[in-house]
């Protein structure tokens, strides 16, 4: 568990990213995505920090703006203290070395006519990481990281199977010694046998180079897995924050509680107490007044449809937005 | 959808604008002297100064043009420099001929394009896909006039079967309008083609088979409403080549068309003639892109949501 | 005595190319039983999908079946016509597919959609089959059906064009609906009201499901019987209860503990060696002897057998399973 007094590496305050919406009618109210909308959290140095949450909760976009690869509408996101949207041309190319990123399917977006060695001299050329005399020796120094053969180096990405692309994509990342990661559904597309595979290596990774990970995912297993923080999102807003444990034990959130009550398990012997969620999730272009969950929620009462809950604290690292978390038993 | 048409249409004003720009400086280009033209061979040098200075080719450029758009926007095209008739009266005669056989010409390519690209994609490297897309390949390769030439010769002046030229009738229209979509018809067949194998691998054929739909049903209903999606596009640009197209065969089959009057006024530089020939040409071309535009997009909404 | 719906025996669907002979399907026996619901389980790859297309004689060039039987009520699917097919098709069999967002066709109704299908097998009019149309759609859960039969596709949500599949699918009243990944494009809340519609549904039309997916946490839940595939052989085959507390075949316990659990605390997940091999792989043994644990000589020179282990139910294809089991105890089996 992270220690208290440690100062966070990454720090998220306010952030809100909305998105204008394509007029359908020439009379008509120019209209947002309240993709994120006013969500603080921080991460400390060494640890690993989840979102999750399904589609369409924002997850995905906060992940986006702390690569800066979207300006916030507002708020601020800190990284070392320093707020990433002020960096110099020179802090923020450090800015882009020290953290980086792990896609669904990092070879997506690579030339699939580049060996992995171009790609990997490209990585740490443009951060500039270290000599070009040493970059042999730390390639074949990655390759043992990720645990693949070293003649991968000279090999094409369509050579690779998806166990080896994300252990590439992950090498990639590590080649020009990132201290975050963020990892954007990294495991999901994965089989569950060649997942495991992967999920061990990141955690082995982060203890050896003493990485910090956000991880970004749709499925509870696997945050649980990882994670020692866990934020959960629902249609822009995060409604619980709590240590792992804390939060599979004690979820505090109708809809936490309906997320984990939902995930089927591999296990005869477990009889889970569904929640039965109904209908769909609202749209972000408007969504429901006060708590925005209560549209689904078995609990909700008119103080839930008028008042929009704030996120409290409800022991000292337990943090919920819903107005009957302390009442609620499940 | 009526924001998406009103911003359209206002694109394409300065389209129009551009086009009557681009039209009176190529003219200006054009070696030769309408005077002169005007005149008549054999007129005194003296004639000449005096017409030029009545048509106000004396001007600066920038006068020329600024007075040509004045008229333009109170509606006035000007005068004929040849017979001095309204311009606009002149275009009000050809046009409708040349329209008539655009969409002719149109029609052909749609009906032929569309049937060729089914039979073709049905079975797909079948001798009879092979042979549509051989034909088709030959129609894309041959220039409408020298099409237009051949057929002549075979229909016309070979076997007698229909009239050489002229535009008064059915018999009269067939070869012209052959002629001119054929190439159109070959570009949509293969089109249509590619479109409905693109289609047939879609999740929902696959789906419409497990439901145990009838073969002919998936071609018809599931496959060739989402294919000709995209083929709407280009039988739209084909109406826009078509009517380049009509300057062409105008003048192979001797119609009386937009195009063939266009031709006839660049060569004898009657230059309010030519530029509203080709301005009210411009206009049609945008216009129908415009409707080709919405109709795309009317059809394709369901599929840009995602 | 249960009765039997359909019988495959020795199924092969080969992809025959000029690289040679993938052996995606190769050799399965699956009985499925009315009203039941039989997992087939496995990661991608392994043959699970081609199987079921195999039955509704579907599978994709240059996919063929080369050989092998699939009786529905003793008649033969193999040697029947594509016409016979037809009939058959959304009729008796019924299937639905992952991908709710590109499965239905986008630019029909979805009320159509579902009015077609009953249309081609049945002889009634547009306008009854419309009506049934809204009645399937209100019978999965559609509020105001009557509006949503005008819709097209783009107009739903997820959730929504799944459950337009399930109305679709059952709109003739099937007697096995094969539902390949049918939750897992969907969010998880979603996905516990698709699987729990699918399942009351089911005994109200008194229907098999042949539940096909590479989610153990999803058969364990609704799963009557399942059988595990790995390269295209079944190598595991039991009822779901039997299978998950105790598993025999190593791969079947390398899936299981290659999950991370929800219900306990793991520092560390215990994957699998290698991947999955490819079907274009020839072997001589046991096609999962260089990914096992407990692999010996006998494993890469001999290919093993589905045996019966205690009774006919359970069927293993393992020289070892007997060591397998008395291994170290399945860690799943533990409550938190």
């Amino acid at each position: 568990m992270p220690s208290k007094a440690k100062t966070p590496i990454l720090e998220v305050t306010h952030l809100k990213q909305y998105f204008p919406v394509k007029k359908e009618r020439i009379l008509e109210a120019k209209r947002y995505v309240q993709a994120v909308d006013d969500v603080s959290f921080s991460v400390e140095p060494g640890t690993t920090v989840s979102i999750v949450g399904e589609s369409g909760c924002g997850k995905s976009t906060t992940g986006r703006a702390i690569l800066r690869l979207d300006d916030p509408t507002s708020g601020t996101i800190e990284y070392n203290g320093q707020d990433i949207a002020k960096l110099s041309k020179k802090e923020l190319k450090a800015f882009r070395g020290d953290i980086q990123v792990i896609f669904q399917d990092p070879f997506a977006s690579l030339n699939p006519r580049r060996t992995i060695r171009q790609m990997l001299n490209e990585a740490m050329s443009i951060q500039n990481v270290m000599d070009k005399t040493k970059r042999e020796d730390r390639m074949l120094e990655l390759m043992d990281l990720v645990g693949l053969p070293y003649d991968s180096l000279e090999r094409l990405p369509h050579e690779f199977s998806g166990g080896q692309r994300q252990r590439l994509g992950i090498a990639r990342a590590l080649a020009v010694n990132p201290k975050l990661i963020v990892c954007d559904e990294a495991v999901s597309a994965l089989d569950v046998s060649v997942q495991a595979q992967v999920l061990n290596l990141m955690k082995k990774l982060q203890k050896e180079l003493n990485l910090t990970y956000l991880f970004i995912s749709h499925d509870l297993s696997v945050v649980k897995h990882i994670s020692n923080r866990i934020i959960v999102m629902y249609l822009g807003k995060i409604v619980e924050i709590a240590d792992n444990e804390d939060l599979f034990q004690s979820p505090r959130h109708p809809y936490t509680q309906a997320l984990l009550s939902a995930i089927p398990i591999p296990d005869v012997n477990v009889k889970r107490t569904q929640i039965d969620i109904t209908g769909d999730v609202p749209s972000p272009i408007n969504p429901p007044k006060g708590c925005r969950f209560h549209t689904r929620c078995p609990f909700a009462t008119e103080h839930c449809r008028t008042v929009e809950p704030e996120l409290r604290t409800i022991n000292n690292t337990h943090q919920v937005s819903c107005h009957y978390a302390e009442t609620l038993s499940f | 959808m009526l924001l998406f048409i009103i911003k359209r249409l206002l694109q394409t004003i300065p389209v129009i604008f551009g086009v009557t720009l681009v039209v009176f400086l190529i003219m200006q280009m054009v070696p030769g002297d309408t005077a002169q033209v005007l005149a008549g061979e054999g007129a005194s040098q003296e004639t000449i100064e005096d017409l030029r200075e009545e048509y106000g080719l004396n001007d600066p450029l920038h006068v020329q043009y600024f007075d040509y758009m004045k008229g333009l926007l109170q509606g006035d095209m000007g005068q004929s420099l040849k017979n001095e008739r309204p311009v606009i009266d002149e275009i009000m005669v050809r046009l409708p001929i040349s329209i008539e056989l655009a969409i002719y010409a149109t029609i052909v390519t749609i009906i032929f394009g569309i049937t060729a690209g089914i039979i073709s994609a049905v079975r797909p490297y079948s001798a009879s896909d092979m042979t549509v897309m051989v034909i088709a390949l030959l129609g894309i390769s041959f220039p409408s006039f020298w099409l237009g030439m051949i057929l002549m010769f075979i229909f016309s002046v070979e076997l007698q079967w229909l009239p050489v030229s002229g535009w008064d009738s059915v018999q009269h229209m067939v070869l012209p309008v052959l002629a001119l979509g054929t190439a159109g018809a070959a570009i949509v067949a293969r089109m249509t083609r590619s479109s409905m194998l693109e289609v047939v691998r879609q999740d929902y054929i696959r789906t419409a088979k497990a439901k145990g739909i009838k073969n002919y049903l998936i071609i018809y209903k599931h496959t060739l409403r989402n294919a000709l999606i995209p083929v709407i596009t280009v039988v739209g640009l084909q109406f826009g080549a078509l009517l380049g197209g009509t300057v062409l065969i105008e003048s192979v089959f001797a119609i009386n068309g937009l195009g063939r009057l266009i031709l006839e006024s660049i060569r004898m530089r009657d230059l309010p003639m030519v530029q509203g020939g080709v301005l009210v040409a411009s206009i049609i071309f945008v216009l129908v892109n415009l409707f080709v535009d919405i109709l795309y997009k009317f059809f394709n909404r369901r599929i840009d949501i995602n | 005595m249960k009765e039997t719906l359909l019988e495959i025996e020795g199924l092969k669907t080969h992809f025959i190319t000029k690289k040679g002979t993938g052996r995606v399907v190769d050799g399965i026996d699956l009985t499925v039983y009315k009203g039941e619901t039989l997992g087939i389980v496995g990661e991608s790859g392994c043959g699970k999908s081609m199987t079921s297309l195999s039955i509704l004689q579907l599978v994709p060039e240059p996919g063929k079946i080369v050989a092998g039987s699939i009786k529905l009520n003793g008649d033969d699917l193999v040697t029947k016509t594509e016409k016979q097919m037809q009939a058959i098709r959304g009729n008796h069999i019924s299937m639905i597919f992952q991908e709710p967002m590109t499965s239905l066709n986008p630019v029909i109704t979805v009320g159509e959609q579902i009015a077609e299908t009953i249309r081609a097998h049945q002889p009634i009019s547009r306008k009854e089959a419309r009506i049934k149309s809204i009645e399937m759609l209100r019978l999965v859960g559609i509020p105001s059906p009557e509006e949503r039969a005008k819709q097209e596709p783009y107009q739903l949500s997820g959730g929504m064009r799944q459950r337009v599949v399930i109305a679709m699918a059952l709109a003739c009243n099937p007697e096995l609906l094969i539902a390949d990944e049918p939750t897992t494009a969907l969010d998880v809340t979603i996905q516990s009201q698709i699987i729990k519609l699918m399942k009351d549904l089911q005994k109200e039309l008194n229907m098999a499901v042949l539940f096909i997916t590479h989610d153990l946490g999803v058969v364990a839940e609704s799963c009557d019987r399942v059988a595990v595939m790995y390269a295209g052989e079944i190598v595991e085959k039991s009822t779901t209860e039997e299978l998950f507390r105790k598993p025999k075949h190593p791969y079947t316990k390398g899936l299981l503990d290659s999950i991370p659990k929800i219900n306990e605390v793991q520092e560390e997940l215990t994957p699998m060696k290698g991947s999955i091999p490819s079907p274009f792989t020839e072997h001589s043994g046991c096609k999962f002897a260089d990914r096992c644990p407990l692999a010996t000589d006998i494993c890469f020179e001999q290919h093993p057998s589905l045996v019966a282990y205690e009774n006919d139910s359970y069927q293993v294809r393992c020289f070892h399973y007997n060591e397998s089991t008395s291994g170290k105890d399945v860690g799943h089996a533990k409550q938190s």
